[in-house]
């Protein structure tokens, strides 16, 4: 149902178009038949007339004449129809993009890359040649049967019920094919959203797959996946191969039965040869259509199971939206709370009945163990997530009551692993922020301490990285994903494990320069180095989906608890080299 | 990426390729030929048929219902539904036959493309987006499709009816015949003219399709990142620039399309013209029948419709022609990182590895590492530290032959690396990536990496042996619990937990390498898996990249790196006395702790 009331939507939005471009192909497909009358008239003329050359010449200049209409009319019906349809289909394909912009993380998650761009080219094409081609084929079949079937019916009524007896058998034939086929076809379009699932993963991963030399296997994965293709698209080609030739045998019978009929007719004298003979031309003229109606059918299985496709991502509504009357703050302070908040991604809750409150211009740090949820905490203040149960407040509202663009417009979010963009490292800096000002962007390099790899970079700030920033080293991507979030200046900065790349030294000189930056702004840093945890205002340890001790650095460590632990771990390394019996002199460093 | 790229790119198909590319197509249908030429004998039986087919009908309207006869009715009705039959069902095989051909010539085409990516160096996927390569892979053959399908059977056909008109003509009335073939030499200047640019057309519409693809990839993998920096409206702009240049390609090939078929209309109105002006004055001259006439105008009628239908697939030809430039262009990249015709095997490794001057630039000139030398001692442990962007990176990938030295050379075990072919090397280097790299699929999937030689008992115990056990056992359904592509739905250190398990389970036989692979691992777990790593790499050579000099103090040796250059190397001890860059690093990170821990 939905995918109708897609296509009636795109359909409608140019409805003047495809009628203009539907009668201009009828018209053309009249003047078609002009020039053989005009043929048959001139040699007409040659036989009992004897014409001059001039009369002949006239003939010939009539046809090209007809021949001008006809291509003119052809033009421009092409032109609207399909020129339509390709528009439609730029138009689907940026609504689409444009679709994927305000999805949520979840639906990413249940999503795959390779699958989503399949849908946005290889299926949004079948759906341009449902658009185009094929839905005028459609209406003209359907006009020249109905037209066809009244001329037939004026020269026999009988007849003509008998020549279109077995067309309720098509139509059951065609509509129990048709769902064999769209579901067949269905299936290789899945299929091809693996196959380009499965390229998109094999190349994005190549690094790691030649790094444990698994070339053959994954040649040997993709070449199953590669025969399951041939297997789906030859079970569906084994139904559309039959469809074009079921029409001839349609046709056929009809002119048999016709035969059959209508041959007794004229025998016995009920009708006249002159009758039947139009009679069975005008179902000559009729075959042609008909049998084109196998291709139509084909493609439009084709376009309706690509557009179901394509509507399946269309229907689905973000579940992420900013509220129906937002209630715009003017200012953002930058206090930040969590109350009672419940988390789970599945089922497993990850976050339970969680409070924490952030005064406005503090810094606080997160620590616990691997897996305990301290990306999801902050995930869920730039609501990239939404709580099960309870609130995040930003400045004592509700975030899910704020407009979208003024929360995450408020945060400057170093997220845990770096993503960068193919574009220069410049552009990529200056991300969320149009035309930094020149003293903003060596605020932000230098807090960031990229200034030190400029001369590195073959082209310095202009350098184009590859994509995800590949071409980078990790504590330069990472730093620049720092300078990205300073760049935009916000009330509040979460730092999700955003050092753990860098090198102690430079991590250092990071944090010295943040201190400031991080003093008039509520800062949230997610770390497991206590170095960098160290000097927050508050730390907090999470276990378990909640906060289990909140202190400050001397606080924490004097209650020998998590923190505690953490610390010590890593302060007394040598812990490990004592359980091992390492070296004596290990033991003694500081 | 700049927009200029796509220029580039099309200049390169351009120039190289023109002329080529079909015979180079045509070698896939080689092994096919059997088919295809049953495909075709079977259209030529098919034309019969349908020629056939009429006859018996005019039978039977001059024969018998026009005589008022019925007797022999019967016999022709069924006559004429055998030769129907007999259409259905060679048409059915036909079509099945071609499609088959036509699925395998795509699949062979596929394996072939993939096998070659396989192949690649990594410095080609640093340049080639994603997007583009899977654009390759995946639409740019599927256009192949319907050529190979359709097209070829088609084309083949279209000839063998318009060379028998042709010649049929000729027996006809030679004269009037060549009239006809003098159209001919501009038709098929036009049709050429038309291909031309259609060609260019379609070429520009393979690339934009490339580039949308590019961008779609990289903004659904960074769809975080763009909603965390509001930049929803000014990506889609971009993205809808390079749906507007694919709108404008398309519509060029469109209105080019729209041109000629009204082109070959004309063509067919002036023969029909010039058969009435020329063939109807010879025919009051009388030197030329008025059946020959009729004849001729019908044949003309026969004559056009082939060649539009050639045509037509001559334009489906040019967009199997671009699609298949671009493949052929991949095809037709030089592997970089190559394994040398006699290479040397390693089947005992002792570990003992040698950097030798070793002089390596990413591009021309930027030297990253700069005559580094150096020797690790089969069985030593190694730790390399240095500042961000010092190289350290870099040289593992060097080790590990992901890119190849410009100056100097890599050993181990006395034997280049570029002596060794490169996955034999690979299997004896594990290597744990900076970035943990997860497959959409199960856990016990991505630990073994679909590499059906390690056991399930052989993943369990790798993972139990880094600590990864833990995370996997509380997942739903644990080892077989489905991740999301890349790992979407594990945290950060789990994932490098998943990924310190692959290189165990994997086990390489000597040479340990650890980039950066435990940054994101609470401490109290890496604690756990340093003890680990200690049992699992005695008597191995190992070298971890780190950042927390905890995780490096133990090392036997320690290496460090600063711009490229080896500036400091020994035991930390020895790096301790001596009081340089490393004392320096280590005071440093231990100093604010040293002083809170004082507080306590
Ligand atoms: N999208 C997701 N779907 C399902 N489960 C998830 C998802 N993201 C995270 N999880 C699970 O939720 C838990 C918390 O993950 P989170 O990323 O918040 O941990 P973390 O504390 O940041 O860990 P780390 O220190 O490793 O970064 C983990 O057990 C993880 O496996
Ligand atoms: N694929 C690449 N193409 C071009 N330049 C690169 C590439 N990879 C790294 N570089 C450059 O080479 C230099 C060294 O990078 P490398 O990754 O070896 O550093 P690293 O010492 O590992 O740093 P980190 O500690 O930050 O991971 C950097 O300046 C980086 O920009
Ligand atoms: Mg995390």
């Amino acid at each position: 149902m939905t995918t109708i009331r897609l296509l009636f939507r795109y359909l409608g939005r140019y409805r003047g178009r495809y009628l203009l471009g539907f009668f201009t192909l009828l018209g053309a497909s009249v003047i078609v038949m002009l020039p053989p009358l005009i043929l048959g008239r001139a040699i007409d003329a040659i036989r009992d007339e004897s014409p001059s050359r001039w009369n002949l010449a006239a003939y010939g200049g009539v046809i090209l004449a007809l021949a001008c209409v006809e291509g003119f009319l052809r033009f421009s019906a092409r032109l609207l129809v399909s020129g339509t349809s390709r528009k439609l289909e730029y138009q689907l394909r940026t609504e689409l993009a444009g679709h994927f912009m305000k999805m949520d993380q979840g639906f990413f998650l249940r999503s795959q890359t390779g699958d989503l761009m399949a849908r946005c080219t290889n299926d949004l094409q079948m759906v341009r040649d449902l658009m185009g081609p094929t839905l005028i084929d459609l209406c003209r079949v359907g006009a020249m049967l109905a037209v066809g079937f009244v001329f037939l019916l004026t020269v026999n009524v009988r007849l003509a019920l008998i020549a279109f007896a077995y067309f309720p058998v098509v139509a059951i034939v065609i509509s129990a094919f048709s769902t064999v086929v769209e579901n067949r076809y269905r299936a290789v379009q899945d299929q091809f959203g693996t196959l380009s699932t499965r390229v998109q993963e094999n190349i994005s991963g190549m690094r790691t797959i030649k790094a444990y030399a698994q070339e053959d296997v994954e040649t040997e994965g993709f070449a199953r996946e590669n025969r399951e293709m041939m297997r789906r698209s030859m079970n569906w080609a084994y139904y559309t191969a039959a469809l074009w030739p079921l029409m001839v045998i349609g046709t056929g019978a009809s002119t048999v039965l016709v035969l059959w009929f209508g041959g007794h007719d004229v025998a016995s004298g009920k009708m006249s040869l002159g009758q039947f003979v139009q009679f069975n031309t005008y179902l000559i003229l009729l075959a042609a259509p008909l049998m084109s109606l196998g291709w139509t059918v084909t493609s439009l299985q084709q376009g309706t199971a690509s557009l179901k496709r394509i509507g399946e991502v269309l229907f689905t509504e973000p579940t992420i939206t900013g509220p129906a009357s937002p209630r715009a703050l003017e200012r953002i302070r930058g206090e930040v709370e969590f109350r009672h908040v419940s988390f789970s991604y599945t089922g497993e809750p990850v976050l339970r009945d969680l409070d924490l409150g952030i005064p406005a211009g503090t810094t606080v740090a997160i620590v616990g163990s691997t897996g305990a949820g301290k990306t999801t905490l902050v995930n869920l203040l730039a609501r990239l997530w939404d709580p099960d149960e309870g609130q995040v407040l930003l400045d004592g509202v509700d975030v899910r009551e704020l407009p979208l663009e003024q929360v995450r417009g408020a945060i400057g979010f170093v997220p845990q692993e770096t993503f960068l963009f193919s574009d220069s490292l410049i552009d990529n800096i200056a991300y969320g922020r149009a035309n930094p000002q020149a003293a903003e962007m060596d605020f932000a390099l230098s807090t960031s301490q990229l200034v030190n790899d400029l001369p590195q970079l073959t082209h310095g700030l202009e350098t184009v990285i590859g994509e995800r920033g590949v071409t980078l080293s990790g504590g330069q991507k990472q730093r620049s994903a720092l300078a990205r979030a300073i760049i935009k200046d916000p009330p509040i900065l979460v730092l999700d494990d955003a050092l753990s790349h860098v090198d102690t030294h430079t991590e250092e000189e990071i944090l010295r320069r943040l201190r400031e930056f991080m003093a008039t702004r509520t800062t949230i840093i997610v770390a497991h180095r206590t170095s960098t945890v160290s000097s927050a205002d508050v730390i907090v340890a999470l276990e378990d989906g909640h906060i289990v001790e909140t202190g400050t650095h001397d606080e924490l460590l004097a209650k020998q608890g998590v923190y505690w632990r953490l610390y010590t771990r890593q302060l007394l390394a040598e812990q490990v080299a004592e359980d091992e019996g390492a070296p004596e002199e290990l033991l003694d460093v500081p | 990426m700049d927009f200029d790229d796509i220029d580039l790119e099309h200049q390169v198909g351009g120039k190289v390729y023109d002329g080529r590319v079909a015979g180079r197509l045509g070698r896939y249908l080689r092994p096919y030929a059997l088919l295809v030429g049953v495909g075709v004998f079977l259209l030529v039986v098919l034309a019969v048929l349908e020629v056939v087919s009429p006859l018996i009908l005019r039978e039977a309207i001059d024969g018998q219902i026009s005589e008022k006869r019925t007797d022999r009715l019967a016999m022709l009705s069924f006559l004429y539904l055998g030769a129907l039959g007999g259409i259905f069902t060679l048409r059915y095989i036909q079509s099945v036959l071609m499609n088959y051909v036509g699925q395998r010539v795509m699949m062979d085409l596929r394996m072939e493309l993939f096998a070659h990516l396989q192949r690649m160096s990594i410095a080609f996927f640093d340049r080639n987006p994603v997007g583009r390569l899977v654009t390759r892979l995946t639409n740019d053959i599927s256009t192949l499709e319907q050529v190979i399908s359709q097209g070829v059977v088609q084309i083949l056909a279209s000839l063998l009816t318009v060379g028998a008109i042709m010649v049929v003509m000729l027996w006809l009335d030679w004269k009037l015949a060549l009239l006809m073939y003098a159209f001919l030499p501009p038709l098929i200047i036009a049709v050429r003219y038309f291909a031309w640019t259609q060609r260019e057309g379609y070429r520009q519409q393979r690339a934009w399709l490339a580039r949308i693809n590019a961008d779609l990839n990289e903004n659904i993998s960074g769809m975080q990142v763009i909603q965390l920096f509001g930049r929803e409206e000014e990506n889609l702009r971009r993205f809808d620039r390079r749906n507007q240049g694919l709108l404008r390609a398309n519509m060029m090939v469109l209105t080019w399309y729209a041109i000629f078929e009204p082109t070959v209309v004309l063509f067919g109105a002036m023969t029909t013209a010039a058969i009435i002006w020329y063939g109807g004055g010879r025919a009051l001259d009388e030197s030329l029948t008025l059946g020959t006439l009729v004849a001729f105008t019908q044949y003309m009628q026969r004559f056009y419709h082939p060649i539009r239908d050639l045509s037509d697939r001559y334009t489906t030809l040019q967009s199997a022609m671009a699609s298949s430039e671009r493949i052929f262009q991949v095809l037709d990249e030089e592997e970089e990182v190559t394994d040398t015709p006699n290479p040397r095997h390693l089947a005992e490794i002792e570990g003992r590895i040698e950097f030798r001057n070793v002089w390596f630039a990413y591009d021309e000139e930027n030297w990253v590492l700069q005559d580094m030398s150096f020797t690790i001692e089969p069985g030593q442990r190694i730790a390399i530290v240095g500042a961000t962007g010092a190289g350290k990176s870099t040289m593992m990938n060097l080790l590990n032959r992901l890119y190849d030295v410009q100056r100097g050379a890599i050993l181990v075990d006395g034997v280049p690396v570029t002596e060794v072919p490169q996955r034999e090397l690979r299997r004896h280097v594990g290597m744990v990536l900076q970035d943990p790299f997860i497959f959409t699929g199960t856990v016990e999937e991505n630990i073994r990496l679909r590499d059906p030689a390690i056991s399930t008992a052989q993943v369990v115990a790798a993972a139990e042996l880094v600590g990864a056990s833990t995370f996997i056992e509380r997942l739903p359904d644990g080892y077989q619990a489905v991740l999301a592509e890349r790992g979407a739905n594990l945290s950060t250190g789990q994932k490098q937990l998943l990924s310190l398990a692959r290189v165990a389970a994997f086990d390489p036989e000597i040479v340990l390498v650890m980039d950066e692979a435990t940054a994101s691992i609470d401490p109290e777990t890496e604690a756990m898996l340093q003890r680990s790593i200690r049992q699992v790499t005695t008597g191995r050579t190992s070298i971890i990249i780190a950042h927390r000099l905890n995780t490096v103090r133990l090392a036997d040796r320690i290496l460090v790196l600063q711009h490229g250059q080896l500036i400091e190397s020994g035991s930390h001890a020895e790096l301790m006395a001596r009081g340089g860059f490393y004392r320096r690093l280590f005071e440093l990170q231990y100093k604010d702790q040293d002083i809170s821990a004082a507080g306590v």
